[in-house]
């Protein structure tokens, strides 16, 4: 069995503990050497394992490598173990191609850079954290690389960490996603508590089978499997970007491109679409649940796009873009067609990584601007950086042949067909697949506008930086080229029935096994599909070529002048920064003032924290005229706490119950229920409080007639002839 | 009854034997001066007579704490001896006599305690605590 | 009686440590220099930890020695491994220091092992002789060792006051031992005297004898009231030392008592007195940490406050005791746990507090640590790693140590009301234990840092950082060491 499947998580992990403790005694050279190697090796392997074991994978559950028990609690057992199946292998493989072709890219991007080292030991941290979110085979095990890939967002987002801005963004993008982890967290417990286990292998067979301890009802009459769907959802939400946590993703543009092309484009915000994809047959018992992951999905995919139109900075655009495709996929999975999801993420990897190079390269070239407004014409200069940014932006466009073409229609026309939702939501498919095409509409509008202001016409940019305009260097170019070529063929992995005759779709009927039932699109309905976005894609491209074909034209300005207060709105992003702020971080920042002056100031400051310091004095001092230093007194202490000690133990316990009960004038006491442990004591009763002991015996209970009614105390003594050591219990008596 | 009497009476005459030649051969073999210090009563040099307040050389002290650690040690050879036969016996003793075979623990255990006590003696020895410089 | 190879065997750890201590003795007064005597015990060391490998790998079983004398255990043998790792490390690190304080002597590393030998007897004993000379051996050896730096008048006043107590404690001790084999019809075996237990309880100078015994045992572990030497003789003694009675001699102590309450006084039906004893030493257990920790508090001395911190650890260590004698299941193994964790953390820390003194400048107060951070990054790391697992916070294994004698004495009702102290006096004690923390990361440095550089310090920190991550990251296989069986499955 491969236990190099270790080695993929643990190449990247290893280079990166290694660059951090050691990587500054390093030159450049053999930082980055080190880095790329260690991902381009991970790589290698997992390619090695994929194609070795190919048969196998794709046929069964995978292979496991048990590396060992790690958590062992009570009913809780869970395993280190990774897991290579279809789904994950495919998803092991494209995180490590593309991290190594952003490793390689990063070496020219940042070849200015003082923080080499730190730099390249993120990265490959963030590697080796995605991969264990992708092979890890328990949820807890999925959950270390979940937060691991966080970890390493926020470092890589606050890289430069100089700026208040960006370490801000990356704090927020830290906070926005520990909401959705949250869910999760609890999503995790639920299941838990359902199915006792967290190993996906078991929950995934137990969801497949149907069992009753998912489908029973928990809370308002939805199924377990409902709730759990649900919270884990949430965590996507957080981590994949979607309405209402998606307000990060922009703001995380601060970070360096590189690492908006590996982690907020191709592969970490894609971790909510593969964690979907993967419990997919929990998703399928609970068909709202379901259609809410493809409302959420398709109405981000609308939103964002519609947003992206109105927005100037060209990562902004590409940022707006990426939330608008996992929206896409979110429809994907949430039709249960989590092949198309997976497709499409597959594909959008690629082109998006690579527009997200080619801004770079741009920017790189721009000195470091990113204001589309002052670009323009640089297709001359940038003749590579063109090409590919060309083949990318028709590939998202989704025209034919490109990759995105075939990835979008799979979702467009399997949310069509998608039967999941029952009898009573059947509605809702078809009308996520319509709002879908109005999605790709908007998507083809906006990227054609980003590509006419950046690469057509005049260059608005001032004289100093059109005089250093130029291409970047073979290290940003070469893995540009790779990628534009992957925009460009991915496709092929995925073409529908209709064009292929079924034999096309190598990505569906590999992840068969591993995903489950598809929906059924039959070939008119993929005829239909394919028509009409091609048709959409032509039609958004030809629109923004008459508003901005090079530069903004006369429409465009119309346009603006008849709708002002939308094209506001859309500038202003819809205000929902400000909404947020209004809504969440004043009230939070209010209350903890509040917090702060009340709790802190008044009860910590000063009844805590003061009455500590009175109590640590004196207990100070106390003990400290005990420690003098003398060793008669040393002495002293130990015979007296020996002497105390004897005390304690010889004399009799008072007993845990003492029962009095009162008949007429009689009182019966009785201290058997409770006697010490050893026997052979004598106890002294003494009734009636006048100093004489009435009853006197090895009877640990006796009773006496009162002449007369009142008030008595009542004293025992309880003796220990052994010792000679007494205790003497009181109580009082009401005689009627 | 009566072999008891003669071994005691062995025991005794080895033991008279032993001082008799040991004096003998230091007398006739060893090479003889009579100076004051040999001829007073205290052999370990202190005059009998005058103030017991003296300062005496702290060298005493090494030697006759190790004279008394030592002198304790070997009394522990007493328990010993008189343990000896059951040590020795691979069984429990019947009335006395051995019906198991012999057992070494007896003499391994003195031969643990003599080596460590050995130990001691050349630790002392390379010391030199117990010469006088 | 019979004497049989493989009973020699089975005890061949402690035989090794035993002879290569004599042996060690004698090449010291031979050879030049005081190198090879310092190898020799070092290799001894290493040979009997192998011994001890051997000895678990090969049987499963407990096996009584001489007539119930000893028992090689699967606990004395986990135990045996932690003395001998605890002397290795004492070596490694009192070699330097003494060379750095220019007060070397070959009959120190003796003196190490003797002590260990004597602790290891004391964690094979099951019978009260045998226990009494394995205490006496180790004790006498400490004793030499507190007072061996000569120059230190710190460390003479420290030794002689634990030599005074310790004899008194020793009394007690062989009290005890004479009034249990009195009242039991003479049993000094620990099986026998459980065995008379039940008939010998109702005389009272049993139950004084047995308190006796418990009261001479406790001593050594420094629990309140008997603990007045520790912060003298800890202050005193060279901080090497200081680290091997924190730990060596303290988890030697220990392993007595789990043997004495969990088989000599294991009947559970033996109240011991009308309080009993699980309420004498709860009420103890309290006292102990609460006065530690309270004390500690405004300790300006590192390594008092660090004494005043074992004192505490005694406590909680000591509710571990009750709950094994409560017969809670998984006490023992807790316990073995806690003081494996205990055991590599305290010896980091006192290798820490070895290494930042130099010649006639030792920095031992808290103010002399400031700014350590700043040149010395990895060293004050390490130490606040190590000062987290002493305050039991995770993932360090003093968390997991007291994680599990906690959960342990939670089972046992009556112990409640104890765990509950004894977590609140763990947030007490992150105070001071922070306070190092504070001085090393955030005051200026007052005086420039001139550490020496030694091999040997360096590997014990290592190793004993690591030791405790891992315990607190992956606590499973010391765990199942610990609870008698190493399941092989990595």
């Amino acid at each position: 069995m491969p236990s190099e499947l270790r080695m993929i998580p643990l190449l990247p992990l290893l280079s990166a503990a290694y660059l951090i403790l050691f990587g500054r005694r390093h030159s450049r050279e053999s930082v980055h050497r080190i880095a790329c190697l260690a991902v381009g090796a991970a790589f290698l392997v997992s390619a090695d394992v994929f194609f070795f074991w190919f048969p196998i994978l794709y046929q069964s559950n995978g292979l496991t490598d048990l590396v060992g028990t790690w958590l062992a609690s009570g009913d809780l057992q869970v395993d280190l173990a990774l897991r290579m199946d279809a789904l994950s292998g495919l998803m092991c493989l494209m995180v490590t191609f593309v991290g190594t072709l952003i490793h390689i890219y990063s070496t020219g991007y940042l070849a200015h850079e003082q923080d080499y080292a730190r730099f390249f030991a993120y990265l490959n941290l963030f590697c080796g954290a995605m991969l264990l979110l992708v092979l890890g085979d328990s949820l807890p095990v999925m959950f270390v690389g979940w937060e691991g890939v966080g970890l390493c967002s926020y470092l890589l987002i606050g890289f430069w960490y100089g700026e208040a801005a960006n370490a801000s963004a990356g704090k927020k993008a830290f906070i926005t996603n520990r909401v959705g982890d949250l869910g999760f967290l609890i999503g995790m417990f639920l299941l838990f508590r359902a199915v006792g286990t967290l190993d996906i292998p078991v929950l995934v067979d137990t969801a497949r089978a149907g069992s009753p301890s998912l489908t029973a009802a928990l809370w308002w009459g939805q199924p377990v499997a409902f709730w759990a769907a649900l919270f884990l959802f949430m965590g996507a939400v957080g981590k994949s970007a979607q309405i209402p946590l998606y307000v990060w993703l922009p703001d995380a543009m601060a970070g360096p491109t590189p690492v908006s092309a590996l982690i907020h484009a191709a592969t970490m915000v894609t971790a909510g679409v593969y964690m979907v994809a993967r419990l997919g047959a929990l998703y399928l018992l609970a068909p709202v649940a379901l259609a809410i992951v493809a409302g959420v999905g398709a109405l981000t995919a609308l939103f964002a796009a519609v947003i992206a139109l109105g927005q100037n900075d060209f990562k902004k655009v590409l940022a707006y873009s990426t939330i608008s495709q996992l929206g896409f996929m979110f429809v994907g999975v949430g039709t249960g067609n989590f092949a198309g999801g997976i497709f499409h993420l597959f594909t959008h990897a690629f082109f998006k990584a690579g527009l997200f190079l080619c801004a770079g390269s741009v920017m790189h070239a721009m000195a470091g601007s990113g204001d589309i407004t002052r670009m323009g014409g640089l297709a001359q200069k940038l003749p590579f950086t063109t090409w590919v940014f060309r083949v990318c932006w028709l590939a998202i466009c989704g025209v034919p042949i490109f990759s995105g073409f075939f990835s979008k229609d799979a979702i467009v026309a399997g949310a069509f067909a998608t039967e999941v939702f029952g009898p009573r939501l059947h509605w809702v498919g078809p009308t996520l697949g319509a709002g879908l095409l109005v999605a790709a509409l908007g998507t083809a509008f906006y990227m054609s506008r980003l590509y006419c202001l950046v690469f057509t016409g005049e260059c608005r940019a001032d004289l100093d930086t059109r005089a250093h305009l130029h291409e970047s260097p073979f290290a940003m170019v070469g893995p540009l080229l790779v990628l534009g070529l992957g925009a460009l063929l991915a496709g092929v992995m995925g073409l529908p029935p209709a064009l292929s005759r079924s034999h096309g779709d190598l990505i569906g009927r590999w992840l068969a096994t591993a995903l489950g039932r598809q929906p059924e699109v039959s070939r008119a309905l993929q005829w239909r599909v394919m028509a009409t976005s091609a048709l959409i894609a032509l039609a958004g491209i030809g629109l923004a070529w008459r508003f901005f074909g090079g530069g903004v034209r006369e429409p465009a300005r119309r346009f603006t002048a008849a709708w002002p207060h939308f094209t506001a709105a859309v500038r202003g992003k819809f205000f929902i920064d400000e909404i947020y702020d209004w809504l969440v971080v004043r009230p939070l920042r209010g209350l903890s003032r509040v917090f702060f002056l009340v709790v802190d100031r008044i009860l910590i400051d000063k009844l805590l924290v003061g009455g500590w310091t009175v109590l640590v004095d004196t207990a100070g001092r106390l003990l400290r005229l005990v420690q003098v230093g003398d060793v008669q007194r040393y002495l002293a202490i130990f015979a007296i706490g020996l002497a105390a000690l004897v005390y304690v133990m010889a004399r009799p316990v008072a007993p845990s119950e003492v029962k009095v009960r009162i008949e007429g004038r009689s009182a019966t006491v009785d201290l058997t229920e409770g006697k010490a442990a050893v026997d052979k004591l004598e106890y002294g009763f003494d009734f009636d409080g006048d100093g004489r002991e009435d009853r006197v015996g090895a009877a640990a209970n006796a009773n006496w007639l009162y002449p007369r009614p009142g008030h008595y105390q009542l004293r025992i003594r309880i003796k220990d002839p052994r010792w000679n050591t007494s205790r003497t219990i009181a109580r009082t008596i009401d005689i009627p | 009854m009566g072999s008891d009497y003669i071994a005691a009476a062995l025991a005794i005459l080895t033991g008279v034997g032993m001082a008799v030649v040991f004096s003998a051969l230091a007398r006739f073999v060893g090479e003889r001066r009579v100076t004051r210090a040999k001829q007073i009563p205290y052999e370990a040099g202190s005059d009998p007579v005058g103030s017991p307040r003296v300062r005496m050389p702290v060298r005493f002290y090494p030697v006759a704490i190790l004279f008394l650690a030592f002198d304790i040690e070997v009394a522990f050879l007493y328990p010993w001896a008189v343990n000896f036969a059951s040590l020795s016996c691979a069984g429990p003793l019947v009335k006395g006599t051995c019906r198991a075979g012999v057992s070494w623990l007896g003499l391994g255990a003195l031969a643990l305690f003599m080596a460590v006590l050995l130990v001691a003696l050349a630790y002392v020895w390379r010391k030199r605590a117990i010469g006088w410089d | 009686m019979t004497i049989a190879a493989a009973q020699i065997v089975a005890l061949s750890p402690l035989l090794m440590i035993t002879g290569v201590g004599c042996l060690a003795l004698l090449l010291d007064t031979m050879a030049k220099g005081r190198a090879p005597a310092l190898w020799l015990a070092q290799l001894g060391c290493v040979a009997a930890l192998l011994a001890v490998a051997n000895q678990w790998m090969g049987s499963g079983s407990s096996q009584p020695i001489w007539s119930g004398m000893l028992i090689v255990d699967r606990m004395a043998l986990f135990l045996d491994g932690v003395l001998i790792i605890a002397a290795l490390a004492t070596l490694l690190v009192a070699a330097p220091f003494m060379r750095e304080h220019e007060f070397e002597h070959g009959e120190h590393y003796a003196l190490v092992l003797f002590a260990t030998a004597g602790g290891m007897t004391v964690v094979h004993a099951t019978h009260l002789l045998s226990l009494l000379i394995g205490i006496e051996t180790m004790s006498l050896a400490a004793y030499l060792l507190v007072a061996s730096w000569r120059r230190q008048p710190a460390g003479a006043e420290g030794a002689l006051k634990y030599l005074l107590l310790g004899a008194f404690a020793a009394g007690f001790l062989v009290y005890g031992t004479a009034l249990v084999y009195g009242t039991t019809g003479g049993e000094m075996s620990y099986a026998g005297i459980a065995a008379r237990a039940a008939r010998a309880a109702d005389n009272p100078l049993f139950i004084m004898g047995a308190y006796f015994l418990l009261t001479g045992m406790l001593f050594k572990i420094a629990a309140v009231p008997f603990h007045m030497w520790a912060p003298d003789a800890y202050e005193g003694a060279p901080t090497p030392v200081t680290g091997l009675m924190a730990s060596g001699i303290k988890v030697a102590a220990v392993g007595g008592l789990v043997r004495l309450l969990g088989s000599a006084f294991a009947n559970p039906g033996l109240a011991l007195g009308h309080a009993g004893w699980v309420r004498v030493l709860g009420g103890i257990a309290f006292a102990t940490m609460t006065w530690g920790n309270l004390a500690a508090l405004r300790q300006e001395n590192v390594k008092r406050m660090l004494a005043y911190s074992s004192i505490a650890h005694a406590g909680y260590l000591m509710i571990g005791l009750v709950a094994l004698g409560q017969k809670v299941d998984g006490a023992q193994p807790a316990l073995l746990v806690y003081l494996a964790a205990y055991a590599a953390t305290t010896l980091g820390v006192f290798t820490v507090v070895a290494w930042v003194g130099r010649r006639d400048d030792e920095r031992l107060l808290i103010r002399d640590w400031a700014g350590m951070a700043r040149t010395r990054p990895a060293v004050a790391l390490a130490m606040t790693v190590l000062l987290l697992s002493l305050a039991g916070v995770p993932p360090t294994g003093g968390f997991f140590g007291k994680f599990y004698v906690f959960r342990a004495a939670m089972q046992s009702p009556d112990l409640a009301w104890l765990v509950v102290a004894a977590v609140l006096n763990s947030l007490v004690s992150v105070y001071y234990y922070l306070r190092i923390v504070v001085a090393m990361y955030f005051r200026d440095p007052v005086r420039p840092w001139q550490p020496f550089p030694s091999v040997g310090m360096a590997i014990v920190l290592f190793v004993t950082v690591v030791v405790v991550l891992a315990l607190g990251v992956v606590p499973r296989p010391v765990v199942e060491l610990a609870a008698g069986g190493l399941v092989t499955h990595w």
